[in-house]
């Protein structure tokens, strides 16, 4: 980090929501039938996206700024309800726009030249791409929402057009679900900054200005039902979003057909990033907004969190489906990340960021993987495959690399995460810590068996197993090399993030 | 020394790099021996290191940071002591006449390169372990040597038997991970420290015997008895038997099972400080060691035999290390490595010439057709039985005298282990007699000839060090570690000693007797114990009990989930909600009766009603205000 | 004596009423429509009424604007009766109900 610093009165953090709607832009105007030249056009739209957001990265100071946000872009948007276009970018975002940018390229990349109205779908996902890149970004309340629901539209049509099997009824679902949380924010945002108003007399939907003034007080229920922290119930709010979009136990039941519907470039950025947004959500507003309640409804999360490590190792242990077998795998490991937040303190929430990224790693990993499986073997069904180590052995050697990493072996990434989190659990819940820690014996199980049952044994099936060409490899290498770097040689994380988690309300207090 | 310990540790990495890589493009002489030679530089670099550690130096070398944040500090550091450096030398030293006999066992196996990869992965991840100067890379290190183990147990893959060993191995694996990983935790909440140096030195601060420190032990136990194949995790150690015989060799015999040892005596502060947790080591060796010997007498499989045996020998060192004797226990580590890699090489020759037939019964007539490895494997059976002069003599006999010589409950174990010297004696000789016996037991005109010379070389150099290795004074070369063990006054030396070597004559002859002279009445004692011979026969019936208590249930609990929880109870309140939500659809659809008068009519009752509300809320009726 | 506020208020509720009562007795649609004009007929001069009596011009401009809302739904209005006549079906409130569920 901080190399060199980069030029002040450039919009950078504007530039990175622009340029995926510019792409999206010439890509529709490109004719339909030139195949090949809107996937290139997706292609370097997302390259240069890549680029810019790895010079912010590099150019990221620590401990700087306002509230340790860099790169501030602020302009009045609405100022009688004082609300602005305000984005910023401190050490919870930093790496997540990062692996945002990453996930996309290798999502275009990925995309199937001979998928139906490709331009369409290329399209939706540079609009995606800008919106959930809006979401890491945006530091006013009204413009997070806007970019919220906004990115919900592409992601409906994605995969309620270009999935498979159930995919209208997943579609719906994860929209419906969605949207009930969202709708549960949207009270939550109004309150925030109308108790904000009443205390301080200023009205701001701006999250730098929320964050200075917590919101405090009791609201008295009528007919003598007792009473209930306002802080508590505007957590609520913001959580029954998040929880849905992470997701926590049990509101988890739209992800596993959402998963096994979408279209594997889809599931990538869905699995990799998106849930993450509902991680990041608790840590920039749940945590940050509302310390008190977070420090008094942390423990009942922290609890369905780890409920939600086991259930989904379980569920994983007897799928035979591969894209929802890896599916239960995610919720399972969203768990950790969870758990690691809701500890609340430095430690547990470092492991969290660290693993939001390991996690998006190893998922779009995983499911690139199962995307290889079904291209060459015509099946997803774990009972149809066996042995294909040996007529694909660097297939099977990439794969084991990647279960690995799923199985937080010691010295590849998954494993920094995991420690810190239980390490964090620990200080605040042993049993929890302890859950966790079946739940990582319960994953080299489950990981093993979709490992083994697919690459051991003989013999092959199917007989004929293509190996991996150099564009596959191509495609994992950026993620394998995560793996290995992140867990050799961490340090350079907790370098960028230490100053922001430090300053986090929910641990100062 | 700070560049010499990395560069130990590099050789076996780059060996790894260069086969995983290019293995399959470069022929095979120079995949073997790029293989075994980084293995054999490593081990010039241990005997530099070794010079340097006898001057009196040891390094403690921070290379770069892992992870800081607050005071959670964890850097990538080495720590060379007098323990590490005795590790590093018969891992390298062992490790490297292992790799030369692969080279040979292994030319004619498809996987030739990646076999030899894995081994140097395997190696580079032991030196990593025994290097390491604190607790988190040390677990890496761990993870890794269970990591290559897994990869070697399944090397043939289109065995199941070798899939299912190498997943129950690395599954069992996992939960000593976690428990080590749980003892970090511990460790980090109370002393704020993970590296060995502040370790050591703020371990006092904790209440000696409390329950801290007693459970950051035996949590590091956990790891270890995983590690190690001790009871209760050991079930994975035979079915391990499934990869090739260098495997068990090097990493089930030599090095790897030993990490748990080594474990305990690199935290022998800590074990010192909690009596419980060690006496809790030391029951668990002593119980194991006599578990694992009763198994061996009743196994007919010879990997399998020499497995038990390496799990018993094993529980001798935990039996040592845990009522304080660490260097009797690292002592009986070397000599053990030397004798049961000598045994498991010179067993790959017999099963090699035997093609591929790992039963002693169909076994004989060694002598004639393999020389070498008969007279070098019958040095190895005598130096494990305890013979006097032998290596295995002075080591084991140190560990007994140490427990017996105790005071108190110790005294018992060291009893328990005695017995079991018996039968470790019965038991070797019995595979020796019924292997290698004079008489041929099976069909004839089989032409049996001994292994290349790349094979024999090492075992040789091994035989040697199973009959010298009892005069090398481990002792004293790990008294700046472990200061000096205690002494014994001289009657109590030749008492002891004399005791052991009888016990080990008694195990002798009779297996001399039931195996070599008279085999009906081993049969007949058979019949007799029958019920007694199942049971050790079927290791106790402990796999079957795992099997019945985790497995089925897990995956029982997984499939109610799966089929009742999410579909009917989870998803089914969902669901609920929105049938629900239809069902209401469908009453209020009602009300859209498509005819203009009702709506009308509606519209119109309702802005009357409205109209009076406002009204009755003003108040404002035409006769009670003025105009 | 000028005429009191009150009876053009009276005037206006009369009206207002027989449209109403129209609205939903009769039958035929484009007597519907005339009642609707009725009713908002009763209304502008409400409107109109009070604008006069408090001098305010809010009243007047409102009027204007249903004056305007009125012309642009009868319009609307008559080309879809025109059209449902023209396709023969009958020119009967109560048939009309194609937009039920």
């Amino acid at each position: 980090m901080s190399w060199y610093t980069l030029p002040a009165n450039v919009p950078w953090l504007t530039l990175v929501l622009l340029l995926p709607l510019i792409g999206a832009l010439l890509v529709a105007l490109t004719p339909s039938v030139a195949v090949r030249v809107i996937k290139q056009l997706g292609i370097l739209t997302s390259v240069i996206t890549l680029a810019l957001v790895v010079a912010i990265i590099g150019g990221f100071q620590q401990g700087v700024g306002n509230l340790h946000l860099q790169f501030e872009e602020g302009l009045q948007w609405i100022p009688s309800l004082g609300i602005s276009y305000h984005l910023g970018i401190d050490g919870l975002s930093l790496f997540l726009l990062g692996l945002n940018a990453l996930l996309f390229l290798i999502a275009i990349v990925v995309t199937d030249s001979l998928t139906p109205r490709l331009k369409e779908f290329i399209l939706l996902l540079l609009i995606l791409e800008a919106a959930t890149a809006g979401i890491l970004l945006a530091l006013d309340l009204v413009l997070f929402y806007v970019f919220w629901e906004a990115m919900l539209v592409p992601l409906y049509f994605l995969i309620g057009v270009w999935g498979e099997g159930r995919r209208v009824y997943a579609a719906f679902k994860f929209l419906i679900y969605t949207v009930i949380g969202s709708f549960a924010m949207l009270v939550a945002i109004l309150a925030v900054a109308g108790i904000n108003f009443s205390q301080t007399g200023q009205l701001s939907f701006d999250w730098t200005v929320l964050v200075q003034h917590p919101a405090a007080g009791v609201w008295h229920l009528p007919a003598g039902l007792g009473s209930i922290g306002i802080p508590q119930l505007l957590f609520f709010g913001f959580a029954l979003a998040f929880a849905i979009k992470m997701p926590i136990f049990p509101l988890h039941t739209w992800l596993p057909p959402a998963y096994t519907a979408s279209p594997i470039p889809v599931v990538i950025v869905f699995a990799g990033l998106v849930s993450k947004l509902g991680a990041y959500g608790f840590l920039r507003f749940n945590l940050s907004l509302f310390p008190d309640a977070a420090h008094s409804l942390g423990g009942p999360l922290a609890v369905l969190a780890t409920i939600g490590i086991l259930y989904g190792a379980f569920m994983a242990l007897v799928q035979t489906d591969l894209k929802r077998l890896v599916a239960y795998a995610s919720m399972s490991h969203l768990g950790f990340i969870g758990l690691g937040i809701f500890a609340g303190n430095l430690l547990g929430i470092e492991g969290a960021l660290v693993q939001m990224i390991n996690h998006g790693v190893i998922i779009a990993a995983l499911f690139l993987v199962v995307g290889m499986i079904e291209r060459r073997a015509g099946t997803r069904d774990r009972g149809e495959l066996r042995g294909l180590a040996a007529t694909a052995p660097l297939f099977a050697a990439l794969f084991l690399v990647v279960s690995l990493a799923a199985l937080g072996l010691p010295g590849l990434n998954g494993f920094v995460g995991e420690f810190l989190i239980m390490l964090g659990a620990w200080s605040s819940f042993v049993p929890l810590a302890v859950g966790a820690g079946i739940g990582v014996i319960l994953a080299a199980w489950y990981v093993l068996r979709f490992y083994q049952g697919s690459t051991q044994e003989a013999p092959p099936q199917p007989a004929r197993f293509p190996e991996l060409r150099l564009a596959d490899v191509g495609v994992l290498a950026p993620l394998l090399g995560l793996m290995l770097v992140i867990g050799i040689s961490p340090a350079f994380f907790p370098a960028a993030v230490d100053a922001t988690v430090k300053a986090l309300p929910v641990i100062v207090r | 020394m700070d560049i010499l310990a990395p560069l130990v540790l590099l050789t076996p990495l780059a060996g790894f790099l260069v086969n995983a890589l290019f293995g399959r493009l470069l022929p095979r002489r120079v995949v073997g021996w790029v293989g075994a030679g980084s293995i054999g530089l490593a081990f010039l670099f241990a005997l530099l290191i070794f010079s340097q550690v006898l001057g009196g130096q040891k390094l403690d070398q921070s290379y770069f940071t892992w992870w800081q944040s607050g005071d959670f500090n964890v850097p990538f550091n080495l720590y060379v002591d007098a323990l590490s450096t005795l590790m590093i030398l018969v891992i390298t030293g062992v490790g490297f006449l292992i790799h030369v006999y692969s080279i040979g066992y292994m030319r004619e196996d498809s996987g030739y390169s990646r076999f030899f990869a894995y081994m140097n992965l395997f190696v580079f991840s032991m030196l990593l372990l025994v290097l390491s100067g604190n607790l988190v890379w040390l677990i890496i290190g761990w993870a890794g040597v269970g990591l290559c183990s897994y990869l070697l147990i399944g090397f043939w893959f289109e065995r199941t038997s070798a899939v299912l060993a190498a997943r129950k191995a690395f599954v069992m694996n996992t939960i000593g991970d976690v428990g080590m990983v749980f003892a970090a935790f511990l460790i980090f909440l109370n002393l704020r420290v993970l590296d060995f140096q502040g370790l050591f030195g703020r371990v006092h601060q904790l209440p000696r015997g409390g329950t801290v420190i007693t459970a950051i032990c035996l949590l590091l136990l956990v790891g270890a008895l995983a590690k190690s194949a001790q009871l209760p995790l050991q079930t994975w150690l035979p079915d391990a038997m499934e990869g090739p015989t260098p495997v068990s060799a090097l990493i089930h015999a030599a090095t790897m099972v030993t990490a748990g040892v080594y474990l305990v005596a690199r935290m022998h502060l800590l074990y010192d400080w909690a009596p419980t947790a060690a006496a809790t080591v030391a029951v668990i060796g002593g119980v194991t060691a006599f578990y694992a010997a009763t198994i061996g007498t009743a196994q007919v499989d010879i990997k399998r035999i020499l497995a038990y045996s390496t799990m018993s020998q094993i529980g001798y060192m935990f039996l040592a290390v845990g009522i304080g004797a660490y260097t009797a226990g690292m002592f009986h580590f070397m000599t053990h490595a030397f004798f049961k890699a000598l045994l498991f090489l010179a067993a790959g020759n017999v099963i090699h010439a035997f093609h591929e037939d790992q039963d002693i019964r169909h076994m004989g007539n060694v002598r004639a057709g393999l020389p070498i490895t008969f007279w070098t494997f019958l040095i190895g059976t005598l130096s494990i039985s305890g013979f006097p002069l032998f290596a295995g003599f002075f080591s084991k006999d140190e560990i007994i005298r140490a427990a017996l010589s105790a005071a108190g409950s110790e005294f018992w174990l060291g009893l328990l282990a005695l017995i079991t010297a018996g039968l470790t004696a019965y038991y070797m000789f019995r595979l020796f007699f019924i292997a290698f016996g004079w008489e041929w037991l099976a069909h004839d005109d089989r032409h049996l000839h001994e292994a290349l010379p790349v094979q024999t070389i090492p075992i040789v150099i091994l035989a040697a060090g199973a009959v010298v290795g009892g005069y090398i004074p481990v002792a004293s070369f790990l008294t700046p570690v472990f200061g000096r063990a205690v002494e014994v006054g001289t009657g109590a030396f030749i008492g002891l000693a004399a005791l052991s070597v009888w016990v080990a004559l008694v195990g002798f002859a009779l297996a001399y007797l039931l195996h070599a002279r008279r085999p009906e009445l081993a049969v007949a004692w058979r019949t007799r114990l029958g019920p007694i011979h199942t049971l050790v026969e079927h290791k106790y019936y402990i796999d079957e009990l795992y099997d019945r208590v985790f497995v089925r249930p897990g995956l029982a609990l997984a499939r109610f989930l799966n089929e009742v929880v999410e579909p009917r109870v989870i998803d089914g309140a969902v669901n609920a909600v929105a049938d629900f939500t239809l069902l209401e659809a469908r009453e209020f659809r009602l009300l859209q009766t498509g005819r203009v008068r009702s709506y009308a009519l509606v519209t119109l009752g309702g802005a009357v009603g409205v109209l009076l509300i406002v009204i009755w809320y003003l108040g404002y009726l035409p006769w009670r205000s003025g105009a | 004596m000028p005429v009191p506020a009150y009876s053009f208020l009276l005037l206006s509720g009369v009206v207002f009423t027989l449209g109403a009562i129209g609205f939903m007795v009769r039958r035929n649609p484009l007597v519907v429509f005339m009642c609707i004009e009725l009713m908002l007929n009763a209304v502008n001069l409400a409107f109109a009424a009070m604008s006069r009596y408090l001098n305010s011009l809010d009243g007047v401009v409102f009027a204007f604007l249903v004056i305007t809302v009125a012309a642009a739904e009868v319009v609307v209005g008559i080309a879809i009766i025109v059209q449902v006549y023209r396709a023969g079906r009958q020119m009967d409130v109560d048939e009309l109900d194609l937009m039920k569920d």
